[in-house]
C-alpha cells in the first residue's frame, strides 16, 4: 500500500528560488517571501500556535522554516529584512541536507 | 535537457486536443494548461542556473502528470461505484469543488493509492501565478487502482486509508500532531512511546511524521470501513510486529483501530482527536452502520438506506466472507454448490450492485425532482 | 397449466419477497402482463481479434483461444448514451437485478418502440435465476442507434412452471452477475466428448509417432 509521499523538499526548493528572486530585487517575490516569514517568526516566538496557522494555504512549509531557521527568526526584522538577512536565511537552508528530517 | 523535455510536453499538449470530456471542470482545467505551457515555452530561455532550472522542470513536470491524470480519466471501464463511495466520504472532509478527482487503473497488483501530489502544494501555484499570472483554481488528484483488481470490493477497503492521506494533506493533521507531540511533557509523551518506540530511546522526526500520517489514516478509514482495513493489512503484511521507515507495526496499527472502534482509551486517538478538534473542531467517530442481513447469503443485493449503510456494505462483504459457507445453502435452503471462486464473485458483484443500485435510485430521484 | 402471470400477481410476488427487482425506479414498470426492464451501462462491445474466428468448440485445429478475446467491455453512468452501429452486436444487462422464484420463467423480448427502430434481442431466465439479466442486442438498421442508459427498453413475460425447480442444484456457469459475461461456451461438457471424438478421428495414436 503506498504512503503518498510529502513534497517537503520541493515546496523548500521553490522557498529558495523565491529568495533568490527577491534577494535581486523582484518586489513580486519579496511580497510573497515577507508573509511566509511573518507567519514563522510568530510560530517562532510563541505568538501563535500551530493551530492558530492552521488555516494558511503554506502551513507546512511555514513550520519547516521555523524549524531550519528557528535562531534566524528570533533575532531578524523580517518585516523589513534586507538582502544580507534573506542571504543568511538562503545559507541556512541549503545547509540542511534532508529536509523532511526537519 | 529542458529544451527535450519542453518539446515532449509540446506533443503531449497536442494530443491531448483529442480528449474528450462531458465534464467541463476538466475542459477548463485542460485550456489552463495548455496556456501554461504556451507561457512555460515562451519563458524559456538558456543558461540557467540551477535553481531557476529546477523551476523550470517543475512546471513541465506538472505539465506531464496533469496531462496523464486527464489521459486515464478518458478510460471508460472505471469502476464508478468504489469511486462514488470514496467521493461521498472525501465530500465529509474536503471541499470538493478545490478538486477535481480522476480515476486510474494500473498495472501494480497493490496499486491502491491517491496521487496528491498537487492537491496542496503552495508554493508550486505561487511559483505559476508569479512566473506566469496562471492560476488554477482548481486541482487535479488522482486515484489509482489495480486494474486486476478494479472489481474487488473487498480490497479496495485500501483506498479508504489512502484517501486518510489527501484529508491529512489537506488539513495537516499529521503534521500538527508532530507539533503536538514535539510540545508535550515528557510524561505524557511516554504514553505513545509503545507506539513510537524509537522517539522513548532517540528523536527520528522522519520516522514519527510518517508513523502519525500512517495511524491517522488507519482511523480515517476505520470510521467508514470498521476493521475491516486490519484483515487486508494482515495479509498483506504478514502481521508483522515491526515497523519500516514509512509505516509502524502492522500489530500496533491493529491496536490502534481495535481501540478505536470499541471506544476503548489509546492515547495515539487521544492525540488525533485533539488535533482534529483544534483545527476543524470535529472528531474521528464511527460513521457507518453494521448491517445484519441474509441478503448475500440469498444470492441478492443489499437495500442500502443511506450513506451510513453505503460504507456500511465493505464491512459486510467482509463479514460474509470471512462466514461459515454453509450459510448460503442455509438460506437458499438446499446445497447451491457454490465454491470458494464463485463466493469470492459473488460477494463482489452483490456489493457493487448494492452500491450501483443506492447511486442510481438517487439519481433517478433527482432527475425527476429537477 | 402454465399461464402468463399477470400485474397484481406480480405485485404480489414482489410484495412478498419471492421476486426481487431491484432497482425498481418506477412502480409502472410493472405493466399489465410484465415487467418493463431497463437498459444497464456495462457492455461487452464486440471487436476485431487478431484469431480467425471465434471457437465454440474444443477442437484446436484454429487455435484455443476464448470468446472473451473478441470483446471489449465499456461502460456508463445513468443518463449518458451508448450508440450501437449497424449489424453489431453487444451484450449488455439490464439495469435490474433479478432474483426469479424457483417456479416462474421469465421470457424476454424488446418493447416495440424500440424493436421497430431495428433493435432485437430475445432470451430467456429459468426459475431461481439469480443476476442481472442478459441481453444480446443487435441493431439490423442501415443506421447507428443512439440509447440512453437506463431507458426501458426490454419487456419481461413470466410464466409459471408446473413445478419448483433447484437452480443452483447443478452447477451454473453465470451466477450473481451484475455485467455482462463472456461466453462460457466451452465449458458445455457435451463439448468434452465432442472433441474426444474429433481427436481419434484425427489426432495421430501414440503408438505412430516415429
Amino acid at each position: 500500500m503506498l504512503m503518498s509521499h510529502s513534497p517537503l523538499d520541493q515546496e523548500i526548493e521553490f522557498f529558495n528560488s523565491f529568495l533568490t528572486s527577491a534577494i535581486n530585487g523582484d518586489e513580486k517575490y519579496k511580497a510573497i517571501v515577507t508573509p511566509l516569514l511573518e507567519d514563522a517568526q510568530s510560530l517562532a516566538k510563541k505568538d501563535k500556535t500551530v493551530y492558530q496557522l492552521s488555516k494558511e494555504p503554506a502551513l507546512n512549509l511555514i513550520i519547516l522554516i521555523d524549524n531550519l531557521a528557528h535562531k534566524w527568526l528570533l533575532k531578524v526584522n523580517v518585516s523589513a529584512a534586507s538582502d544580507k538577512d534573506l542571504k543568511e536565511l538562503q545559507t541556512l537552508i541549503n545547509d540542511k541536507k534532508n529536509y523532511a528530517d526537519a | 535537457m529542458l529544451y527535450l523535455q519542453l518539446y515532449q510536453a509540446e506533443i503531449l499538449i497536442n494530443n491531448s486536443k483529442k480528449f474528450s470530456f462531458s465534464d467541463q471542470k476538466k475542459k477548463a482545467y485542460l485550456e489552463t494548461l495548455s496556456n501554461l505551457f504556451t507561457a512555460i515555452r515562451t519563458s524559456i530561455d538558456e543558461g540557467y542556473d540551477e535553481t531557476t532550472l529546477f523551476v523550470k522542470k517543475s512546471h513541465l513536470d506538472f505539465v506531464f502528470k496533469s496531462i496523464e491524470f486527464l489521459k486515464d480519466s478518458t478510460l471508460n471501464t472505471l469502476p464508478f461505484e468504489v469511486v462514488s463511495c470514496l467521493n461521498r466520504a472525501m465530500n465529509d472532509w474536503i471541499d470538493a469543488k478545490n478538486f477535481i478527482v480522476v480515476t486510474s487503473l494500473q498495472s501494480n497488483l497493490y496499486a491502491f493509492s491517491y496521487d496528491i501530489e498537487y492537491a496542496r502544494n503552495y508554493t508550486f501555484y505561487r511559483s505559476l501565478e508569479a512566473e506566469y499570472q496562471i492560476e488554477f483554481k482548481r486541482k487535479l488528484v488522482q486515484i489509482n487502482l489495480p486494474l486486476a483488481l478494479s472489481r474487488d470490493y473487498l480490497c479496495s477497503v485500501a483506498l479508504y486509508h489512502e484517501l486518510g492521506h489527501f484529508v491529512d494533506k489537506e488539513h495537516l493533521f499529521s503534521r500538527l500532531a508532530q507539533a503536538e507531540f514535539n510540545s508535550m511533557r515528557r510524561r505524557d509523551r511516554s504514553k505513545l512511546y509503545p507506539y513510537f518506540p524509537y522517539m522513548g530511546t532517540g528523536d527520528n522526526q522522519k520516522k514519527l511524521g510518517y508513523h502519525l500520517g500512517e495511524y491517522f489514516c488507519d482511523l480515517f478509514a476505520a470510521q467508514y470501513v470498521g476493521d475491516t482495513l486490519n484483515y487486508y493489512l494482515e495479509y498483506i503484511t504478514t502481521y508483522s510486529d515491526t515497523d519500516t521507515v514509512m509505516h509502524p507495526s502492522t500489530q500496533n496499527r491493529s491496536k490502534v483501530v481495535d481501540d478505536f472502534l470499541a471506544g476503548r482509551y489509546n492515547p495515539v486517538v487521544n492525540l488525533i482527536q485533539k488535533v482534529l478538534e483544534q483545527t476543524i473542531a470535529k472528531r474521528l467517530e464511527i460513521k457507518y452502520d453494521e448491517i445484519d442481513s441474509t441478503d448475500f447469503y440469498r444470492l441478492i443485493p443489499y437495500d442500502i438506506k443511506n450513506d451510513r449503510e453505503l460504507h456500511g456494505i465493505f464491512n459486510y462483504g467482509w463479514k460474509v466472507w470471512r462466514s461459515d459457507f454453509s450459510l448460503f445453502n442455509k438460506h437458499m435452503e438446499y446445497d447451491v454448490h457454490l465454491d470458494e471462486s464463485a463466493i469470492y464473485k459473488i460477494i463482489n458483484n452483490l456489493m457493487e450492485k448494492s452500491i450501483g443500485n443506492y447511486f442510481v435510485t438517487e439519481a433517478w430521484e433527482k432527475g425527476k425532482n429537477e | 397449466m402454465s399461464s402468463i402471470v399477470t400485474a397484481a400477481k406480480i405485485h404480489k410476488l414482489i410484495e412478498d419477497g419471492e421476486l426481487y427487482i431491484k432497482p425498481l425506479l418506477d412502480k409502472d414498470q410493472v405493466t399489465e402482463v410484465g415487467v418493463d426492464f431497463r437498459l444497464g451501462g456495462n457492455f461487452l462491445v464486440s471487436v476485431q481479434g487478431r484469431d480467425p474466428l471465434i471457437n465454440a468448440s474444443l477442437n484446436d485445429e484454429f487455435g484455443k483461444r476464448t470468446s472473451k478475446h473478441f470483446f471489449q467491455e465499456t461502460r456508463r453512468q445513468l443518463g449518458e448514451t451508448f450508440i450501437l452501429h449497424p449489424s453489431q452486436t453487444v451484450l449488455a444487462t439490464s439495469l435490474e437485478y433479478v432474483r426469479l422464484p424457483d417456479d416462474y420463467l421469465l421470457v424476454l423480448c424488446m418493447r416495440s418502440s424500440y424493436s421497430r427502430l431495428g433493435l432485437t434481442m430475445s432470451t430467456i431466465a429459468q426459475p431461481g435465476y439469480c443476476g442481472c439479466l442478459s441481453i444480446e442486442l443487435t441493431n439490423y438498421n442501415n443506421n447507428p442507434i443512439n440509447l440512453s442508459i437506463g431507458s426501458r427498453i426490454f419487456q419481461g413475460l413470466f410464466y409459471q412452471a408446473d413445478t419448483k425447480t433447484r437452480y443452483f442444484e447443478k452447477q451454473r456457469k453465470y451466477v450473481c452477475n451484475v455485467r455482462p459475461e463472456p461466453s462460457a461456451v466451452t465449458n458445455d461438457p457435451d463439448l468434452v466428448i465432442l472433441n474426444n471424438l474429433w481427436n481419434t478421428s484425427n489426432k495421430p495414436d501414440s503408438t505412430d509417432t516415429p
